[in-house]
């Protein structure tokens, strides 16, 4: 059961490193993107040939993710941007389906179709990270780290601005931002922090394919950021922690194998059509919701008691 | 003393929407520091020149210069860093950023490598300016549209620009608020600054102004004093339209 | 306040009409095996077919009281995709214990072998054919033939006794057209036969520039390494471009509908040596009740699904014989011990890579029917 639980939350924590990477982009800077996949992609695909021909030091393959995540980043955002912002969701889904054409077919280095197997697992200041446990420490740290940079960033003057530019993209211009560098900015940390996500993955399930990086995965990525609330520190990571822990809930219930299918993905997709048209602000939303309602409640009966 | 180009220079202007002459043909210099007036009827095309000049909008023709440098193609970030500030006629505040952050962002807009301790203290003394200081954590949307025109005001003036372009700052302000903002214009004037005033109440444009430029269907029809302009009949009767 | 209690009420609904499906609770003594397919995604048909073949092998096996307990089986939703594959894989090994698992799909089976190995799981794998699979872990058994076995059956053959030198080899360009690929250029020097490799998409409809080429390399024969519909597609486009040389395929050409294209006359091509009309015990239970239950032909993927549970009750019976727990270290063993096992088709036997070692047949299209050249062991 320890393990269940434990390989759930490594990819639970793994979920929350993708949104709440992705959030900077969705969320903050208000680019639709459907090529967050890819980041994690090449995040995998770094560690796992770093690790099975040179090292496979969990810090070297970390930095090493995040030059190339990076470098993918500016790939993207660099001819993206230069469009009218509003053709960036166009330019991402080019960009992800010629970055999985390039997964499948480049099989000197990404093993085409078939993928990369038995990468060997990472090793840390010594130790090797191998059991299960490790890996949900090491996971679970990074993704903390990231809802700390995410938030301190958000409060720094780049997390200022970039919110600036969502609310109003030429007055911020007018005051001597370069808005098109913002965002270019912005897609490639964002793609820094997806890849170090395809790092960890890489060596917790020590097999990579291009099936983990598809336009669906993108796609469910963007699932999380906005059902759980988009723009928000706690928004993303919840709608991640949803998005993959619910599915598994599900599984328990034990239904014959004709059902499950089914049964998962129609309440699957009933609770998030709901949560989207009754709460756009997503879970978090939802929550501030209830508190609010309780304030104005509490309100009313203290307003009811004064009065008897 | 060596001759130096003049803060602002805008040199046969032209610039038309579809059939609409916006801007037609004008030229106009800007002095370092003082306060000139834009006076006009609406539509006169006074938003566009702010736009020509920010670089929001491109010239059909003409040129614009800045101390005697081109900016005329420039993008909005690259003006304002060669030291022009506006307000909106329309405001165009950060509404989900509060009073201190929508500053704070002029402030480190041209200049990132402001330590977040002088961002703080340079914002907060310009709060204390349009005296806002009080409502320094409120989300903008909150305000009221009094204290908005003071923010914005307060976005534009943090920065060490020299060519101040405001919209119509002044209206829908009255009594205490008016006073305070023809004292904040003044006291920018006197810094060394230069203001460029777009405002449609003349009382508040003879009680400020170094000069005015009369603007209409995109033409300057005069420039001089505020009693010079004030004094010439014909302006009074396309600026109401009165005996037309 | 109303959308928000609409909603509480329908997931109160939903959550209740589940757990009322909730079938009894799995008795202690059962034989839990667990099954990863994909049970919803765009690849759900396949999780459909196959499981098949699994519940009829269980239905039957629990009737017949062979064990002494009864095989529940344990469905997991892969999608088709490494990680759901993974999640489902540590719940049937952490949670149910299950020291058995039957999988699908290349890339889930490639994705579970690591854990496999580490928790000592036994792995049946039934429909993956991606050669990676072979040796990949001690803990994985591959009971479909990967095709590399069937092109070292098929080329011997066709050199020596056909004559066939220059063959043209059209193959799509993924992890199993690179296998085939990777046969022909490790045997044809070996036999004295020369391939020319001719590479085309998984998607392609045209082939009008690779029948051009074919045409100028002047080849004794083309081997089609493709599948589905892309199959037919091929073979037309081969014959209307005037190409007469001998054609050759694998066991995936097999299907009545190709079989019966006039383009498809005198193909020769290499299927599993199963044999459905075998009147041994276990083929003929399970032709008869594989008709009764499901009205249907069974296809070459629910014999060995079905066969996937076979192997694993013989191991279990071997087990219970010596008095052993059912644990996935002992049904590896067993496994080992027992060598040659009978199935549904005949019989079958593992090599030490893990993948089965099956007679291959040679056969030849005459008059729509595919007629016995002959048996490779
Ligand atoms: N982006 C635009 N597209 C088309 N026409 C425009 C545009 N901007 C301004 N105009 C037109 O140009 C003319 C000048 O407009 P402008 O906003 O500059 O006037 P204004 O002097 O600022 O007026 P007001 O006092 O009402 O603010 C008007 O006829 C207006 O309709
Ligand atoms: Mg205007």
């Amino acid at each position: 059961m320890i393990s269940y639980l434990e390989s759930l939350l490594i990819f639970t924590a793994l979920a929350i490193i993708l949104a709440s990477s992705l959030n900077l982009v969705l969320g903050y800077g208000g680019m639709f993107s459907v090529a967050h996949a890819v980041f994690y992609g090449v995040g995998a695909y770094t560690a796992s040939l770093l690790a099975l021909h040179l090292s496979n030091s969990l810090v070297l393959s970390i930095l090493c993710a995040i030059i190339t995540g990076g470098l993918a980043g500016l790939l993207l955002a660099v001819p993206a941007l230069r469009v009218k912002e509003e053709y960036f969701v166009v330019a991402s889904l080019g960009f992800q389906i010629i970055a999985s054409t390039v997964f499948n077919q480049w099989d000197a280095v990404t093993g085409g179709i078939g993928g990369l197997t038995g990468i060997p697992p990472a090793s840390l200041f010594g130790y090797e990270i191998d059991s299960y446990g490790a890996h949900l420490v090491v996971t679970s740290l990074l993704a903390a780290a990231v809802l700390a940079i995410v938030a301190a960033l958000m409060r720094s003057s780049f997390g200022r601005a970039l919110r600036a530019l969502r609310d109003d993209e030429q007055a911020l211009s007018s005051l001597g931002r370069n808005p098109t560098h913002l965002r270019l900015v912005t897609v490639a940390l964002s793609a820094m922090i997806a890849s170090v996500a395809g790092v960890l993955y890489a060596y917790f399930t020590s097999f990579v394919n291009p099936e983990s990086f598809t336009l669906d995965e993108s796609v469910m990525m963007m699932v999380m950021v906005i059902i759980g609330g988009a723009g928000t520190v706690w928004g993303p990571p919840l709608g991640a922690a949803f998005v993959t822990i619910f599915p598994a809930l599900l599984s328990f219930l034990k239904l014959p194998s004709s059902l499950l299918g089914p049964v998962q993905r129609l309440t699957y997709g009933v609770i998030m059509t709901l949560l989207m048209i009754y709460e756009p602000a997503g879970i978090v939303g939802l929550l501030r919701w209830v508190r609010r309602r309780q304030i104005i409640l509490n309100g009313i009966n203290g307003s009811n008691r004064a009065a008897a | 003393m060596a001759r130096t180009a003049p803060l602002l220079e805008l040199i046969g202007l032209s610039k038309s929407f579809g059939g609409v002459k916006a801007i037609d043909d004008l030229s106009l210099v800007i002095a370092d520091s003082g306060v000139t007036s834009l006076v006009g009827p609406n539509g006169a095309g006074k938003t566009t020149l702010f736009n020509l000049i920010t670089g929001f909008l491109v010239p059909d023709r003409g040129r614009i210069m800045l101390r005697g440098r081109d900016i005329t193609r420039l993008p909005p970030y690259k003006v304002a860093r060669a030291g022009v500030a506006r307000t909106f006629q329309n405001l165009r505040l950060f509404p989900t950023l509060t009073v201190f952050e929508n500053v704070a962002v002029a402030c480190e807009a041209s200049d990132i490598t402001l330590s977040e301790k002088n961002v703080s203290k340079l914002v907060d003394s310009t709060l204390e300016r349009v005296g806002l200081l009080a409502r320094r954590d409120v989300r903008v949307a909150d305000l009221s549209f009094a204290e908005q025109k003071f923010v914005s005001l307060a976005r534009a003036i943090v920065r060490p620009a020299n060519l101040l372009l405001l919209d119509e700052p002044a209206a829908g302000l009255d009594g205490r608020a008016l006073e305070r903002f023809h004292q904040i214009v003044r006291s920018l004037a006197a810094e060394g600054r230069s203001v460029l005033l777009i405002e449609h109440n003349l009382d508040t444009v003879r009680g400020i102004s170094d000069s005015v430029a009369f603007l209409d269907q995109g033409r300057l029809i005069a420039t001089g004093t505020p009693g010079e302009i004030f004094a010439m009949e014909e302006l009074a009767a396309l600026y109401f339209g009165d005996d037309r | 306040m109303t959308s928000s209690k609409w909603l509480r009420s329908l997931l109160v609904g939903a959550l209740s009409v589940l757990a009322s499906a909730m079938p009894l609770t799995v008795s202690a003594q059962d034989y839990s095996i667990g099954v990863i397919f994909p049970l919803s995604g765009p690849n759900v048909v396949y999780g459909e077919t196959f499981s098949k073949g699994v519940d009829l092998a269980v239905k039957n096996l629990n009737e017949s009281e062979e064990l002494p307990h009864r095989i529940k089986t344990l469905y997991e939703d892969s999608r088709a995709l490494p990680q759901p594959a993974i999640i489902a894989m540590n719940k049937l090994v952490n949670v149910e214990n299950v020291p058995f698992v039957i999988s699908a799909f290349s890339g889930v089976t490639k994705a579970i072998a690591p854990i496999a190995t580490r928790r000592k799981v036994l792995v049946m794998n039934g429909g993956g054919v991606s050669p990676e699979l072979a040796g990949l872990s001690p803990y994985l058994f591959n009971d479909i033939p990967l095709v590399n076995d069937e092109i070292s059956a098929l080329l011997p053959y066709v050199t020596s006794k056909l004559h066939l030198r220059r063959i043209s080899l059209i193959y799509v360009n993924d992890p199993f057209g690179q296998g085939v690929l990777g046969v022909f250029s490790a045997q044809c020097p070996k036999l004295g036969c020369e391939a020319i490799p001719i590479s085309i998409s998984p998607t392609a409809s045209d082939f009008q520039a690779e029948v051009a080429k074919i045409r100028s390399a002047k080849s004794d024969a083309v081997f089609i390494a493709s599948y589905g519909q892309q199959q037919n597609v091929i073979l037309k486009q081969l014959r209307d471009g005037g190409i007469n040389a001998q054609l050759l395929s694998y066991s995936g050409i097999d299907l009545p509908d190709t079989l019966r294209l006039p383009a498809a006359q005198g193909l020769i091509f290499t299927v599993e040596n199963v044999d459905l009309g075998s009147d041994d015990p276990i083929t003929k239970k399970f032709n008869e009740s594989f008709r009764a239950v499901y009205h249907s032909e069974p296809s070459f993927y629910q014999v060995n699904y079905y066969n996937a549970v076979v192997l694993f009750a013989a191991c279990v019976k071997r087990l219970v014989a010596k008095n052993q727990p059912v644990t996935g270290e002992n049904l590896l063993q067993a496994l080992r011990e027992i060598k040659t096992f009978n199935v549904v088709g005949g019989t079958v036997s593992f090599q030490p890579n893990g993948t089965v070692r099956q007679a291959i047949q040679i056969m030849k299209v005459v008059d729509g029917q595919p007629q016995p050249l002959a048996v490779v062991k």
